[in-house]
């Protein structure tokens, strides 16, 4: 990431550390060693269970939804649907249905950002510095430079335990918009839509691609706003996260007003 | 057959298909397990596993307004989905015949099925006169600093996502149960534990049609 990152950012705000004498480079170098000890001795669980659990959330949020349309009485004791058949079935529901769906993964992906964002800092990484987020009177300080490392811890740190990978490209205008590029988007990698599906009546193949995925891309979002809302001061309504597809990848693009 | 022990559904089933050669399990199920897991598992930090699930957990009470029976009931489908698919996996990986016991059955479960997918094994126990088989978790990486409200501690079963995958994977080795929480640590239990009963052999069915 860091080789693609915007050349004025680079050297504004590193996440590093300074390093300048011999002491302190021995010392952060020992920090470094503590920290790979102490992660492998976290105790951990197989990655596939890990992705059965997020790629099932969203058919999870697409059946509550399907079932809040239906008599409760009768949907009790219906059985929920194959996986598989309430993801084709979020194409033919209404726009409101798809963004009441949306909001419920967003709240989950907001959820893990947020736990996650403190378990990470607590794990004592040295690579780690937020200092630069207090202005000199020590309260919170949110215009686009400070909010610049933790756009990066995001991009490193976060991306990297939730979805496997650091985030390809990071972009910003220093006015509190960012452009995070992932190229390989892991919930989505390993996706597969039928053409000509029994399931989806349009023959706009690329349109209907896009609209599935959307849930799981909604979960990126949330992730994202969970992180920001945890580490800096703003009101989480003001910030904005919309996500598109481009030529070689997913963009997400977050702007955070100034407050 | 009406509710027939797992053993005497399976010891039919051999003795009509005795001129064929039934694989057996000659492998010991701990080391294959921890060979698996060792060796050919890609792992991920447990603690972002457990919060991921607790977000889901917490949005799912939400929506129900805290009707907990339907959080376990929804929680059980979700694990039910994820078993039916998670099974290919663990054949894929094991390769591991068809158990004729419940004894071996609880014992790949413990040593191999969910050492491989969570690094836990679960003690089990055969109970009720050779009809069910009862998992003891001593740790859950689900339910890791987990505390229940007092007002979920009643009805809630918080992993209820296992019984349901259990359930799932089952049925896909045509093997018919029903999978449920006996206790819970979370709810002041002294022990979590997972119950398999009602085992019915399915047959060879042409599965529903999903139009």
């Amino acid at each position: 990431m860091s080789n693609n990152t915007h050349p004025q950012t680079a050297n504004r705000s590193s996440a590093l550390p300074t390093v300048n004498t011999q002491q302190q480079r021995l010392q952060y170098e020992q920090q470094l060693r503590q920290y790979e000890i102490y992660k492998k001795s976290l105790p951990t669980v197989n990655t596939i269970s890990y992705e059965y659990l997020m790629n099932e959330m969203v058919p999870l949020a697409i059946s509550l939804e399907i079932e809040e349309g239906q008599d409760i009485n009768t949907s009790h004791s219906t059985k929920m649907a194959q996986s598989h058949q309430l993801i084709y079935q979020y194409c033919k529901l209404t726009l409101p249905q798809q963004q009441s769906i949306l909001n419920r993964i967003h709240q989950i992906g907001f959820g893990i950002g947020s736990r996650i964002s403190e378990m990470l800092i607590f794990h004592n990484n040295p690579n780690l510095n937020f200092k630069s987020l207090l202005s000199s009177d020590g309260r919170n300080n949110n215009n686009g430079a400070e909010l610049l490392p933790v756009m990066k811890f995001i991009c490193k740190d976060v991306w990297k335990l939730v979805f496997g990978k650091q985030v390809d490209n990071l972009k910003t205008n220093h006015r509190g918009t960012f452009y995070l590029l992932d190229k390989n988007y892991c919930l989505i990698r390993n996706f597969v839509v039928e053409k000509n599906s029994k399931f989806v009546e349009d023959s706009d193949d690329n349109l209907e691609r896009h609209v599935i995925l959307k849930p799981y891309l909604e979960i990126a979002a949330g992730v994202i706003k969970g992180v920001l809302s945890n580490l800096i001061n703003i009101d989480t309504e003001a910030m904005t996260c919309v996500y598109e597809f481009v030529d070689n990848g997913v963009s997400f693009n977050v702007h955070v007003p100034k407050s | 057959m009406s509710n027939p022990t797992a053993a005497a559904a399976v010891s039919s089933a051999s003795a009509s298909s005795a001129s064929f050669n039934i694989p057996q399990i000659n492998k010991p199920l701990k080391a294959l397990g921890d060979d698996i897991w060792t060796n050919k598992t890609a792992k991920i930090n447990a603690e972002l596993f457990t919060l991921t699930y607790g977000s889901i957990v917490a949005q799912l009470c939400h929506d129900y307004k805290r009707d907990f029976k339907r959080v376990n009931e929804k929680l059980f489908q979700m694990g039910y989905n994820i078993g039916n698919r998670i099974i290919e996996d663990f054949l894929a990986r094991t390769a591991l015949p068809r158990c004729y016991t419940l004894e071996t059955m609880g014992e790949v479960l413990s040593k191999v099925a969910f050492k491989i997918f969570l690094n836990i094994t679960p003690k089990y126990k055969i109970s009720n006169n050779n009809n069910d088989l009862i998992l003891t978790l001593g740790e859950n990486p689900l339910s890791d600093f987990v505390e229940l409200p007092s007002d979920a501690m009643k009805d809630l079963w918080y992993s209820n996502i296992l019984c349901g995958v259990l359930k799932g994977a089952l049925e896909m080795v045509q093997l018919d149960c029903q999978v449920e929480f006996l206790s819970d640590m979370l709810r002041g239990d002294s022990s979590t534990e997972i119950r398999i009963f009602s085992l019915k052999l399915l047959k060879d069915e042409i599965p529903a049609g999903e139009d």
